[in-house]
């Protein structure tokens, strides 16, 4: 399996504009507070999110 | 109807729980912070044209398990915040087994027929033994892709694919539909995962994940490609408490393209998704598209912050079907 290097190839080769692949590679010029966007709110949906781990805890 | 005062009653009616206070304590406790995955037999329920009502044995069978991975989580993650630290191993996991039992009384005492019932229990033990397997798989640490995507299928997958599918089979759908809307659903847990792990590496301070040397996908994908900052990040990797290392790393690791890589595998999910949903018939597919579409608005949202038309979901889809 090399999905991840077959990955970066394609983000490093050149990409028509507005492709898919082109839209992705802007995610590698964004800051972290920006990716940070990514988690948003979903921690109430996640299956390790805070306070939501620890099924007990408090008890 | 509130699902989780309605799961919590309908377990309270079994006499373990009336005699046990502690179990019971820890149920009501989950409960109030009303877990969204209680929700998802419910949904499923509904999507496929039954009244919620019918799926709350479901929903008290995926709470009780739920609680049961999530005690045992903790202390192979050896989590600060476990309860194991305060009750001791022992008596963490014989409540692990209690509730892993009492989510499969859930299901034995709802109202479906024989068969459903047998369908239902063979999907809630498969998942429990997977999702067993998957963790003892994570445990080891896995350092390669074909290891990591192995943790995600057995540890992450099974447990949200089976809350949608006993949705599905307590609502009444057919054996075919119930199998697509599992698929979905294990799906819908791999996204999940993802997430968790975008979470867990871009966390301050540093997450447990960056201080145990554990590789969630982002972090992985650094250590795996040969990137120009790929020695820097591994110097980084092995030091990550020293000062302004974290900050370092995760800037690699989106310039690298870590995150770019776990959005393109969170929007390839969620297309198969919306694949098996739209070739699904459903009475009700509203409450599915909206769980899919829940889960991938992070994703959209970031999009919009990068100037890219509104219409970029549609044509995200078009490119990804045409590969």
């Amino acid at each position: 399996m090399n999905a991840m290097k077959d990955f970066y190839a394609s983000l490093s080769s050149a990409r028509p504009q507005g492709s898919y692949l082109e839209a992705l590679s802007e995610i590698t010029k964004i800051n972290r507070t920006q990716a940070k966007t990514l988690m948003g709110d979903l921690w109430w949906q996640s299956w390790e999110g805070p306070d939501q781990k620890t099924a007990a805890q408090g008890m | 109807m509130d699902i989780y005062q309605s799961t919590v009653d309908y377990l309270l009616t079994f006499p373990i729980f009336d005699a046990w206070h502690e179990i019971r304590a820890i149920l009501q406790r989950v409960a109030s912070r009303r877990p969204r995955d209680w929700q998802l037999p419910i949904i499923a329920c509904q999507a496929v044209g039954a009244s919620p009502e019918k799926a709350i044995p479901a929903s008290a069978a995926i709470a009780c398990v739920e609680i049961s991975i999530l005690l045992v989580d903790d202390m192979l993650d050896n989590d600060p915040r476990g309860e194991y630290h305060r009750i001791g191993h022992g008596r963490t996991s014989n409540f692990a087994i209690a509730f892993q039992a009492a989510g499969v009384d859930a299901l034995i005492g709802s109202r479906a027929s024989t068969k459903v019932k047998t369908e239902a229990l063979n999907s809630l033990n498969r998942m429990m033994l997977t999702t067993a397997y998957g963790q003892e798989l994570d445990v080891k640490n896995p350092s390669d892709e074909a290891s990591y995507w192995r943790v995600v299928e057995n540890k992450s997958a099974p447990f949200f694919g089976c809350a949608i599918h006993l949705g599905t089979l307590l609502g009444g759908a057919n054996v075919k539909t119930a199998c697509e809307l599992e698929q979905l659903g294990k799906l819908y847990g791999e996204t999940i995962q993802i997430y968790d792990d975008l979470n867990d590496t871009m966390a301050v301070p540093a997450n447990p994940d960056w201080l145990q040397g554990r590789k969630p996908l982002p972090i992985l994908f650094a250590l795996s490609v040969d990137h120009s900052d790929h020695a820097r990040f591994l110097e980084l990797y092995q030091s990550i408490s020293t000062e302004n290392a974290l900050q370092e790393a995760q800037e690699i690791l989106i310039r690298c393209g870590a995150v770019s890589y776990c959005v393109d595998q969170l929007l390839r999910r969620h297309q198969t998704a919306q694949d098996i949903l739209n070739k699904t018939p459903l009475p009700n597919k509203g409450a599915i598209d909206s769980l899919i579409e829940g889960v991938i608005a992070p994703v959209w949202k970031l999009f919009e912050t990068l100037g890219l038309s509104p219409k970029f979901p549609s044509a995200i889809a078009k490119q990804l079907n045409q590969e």
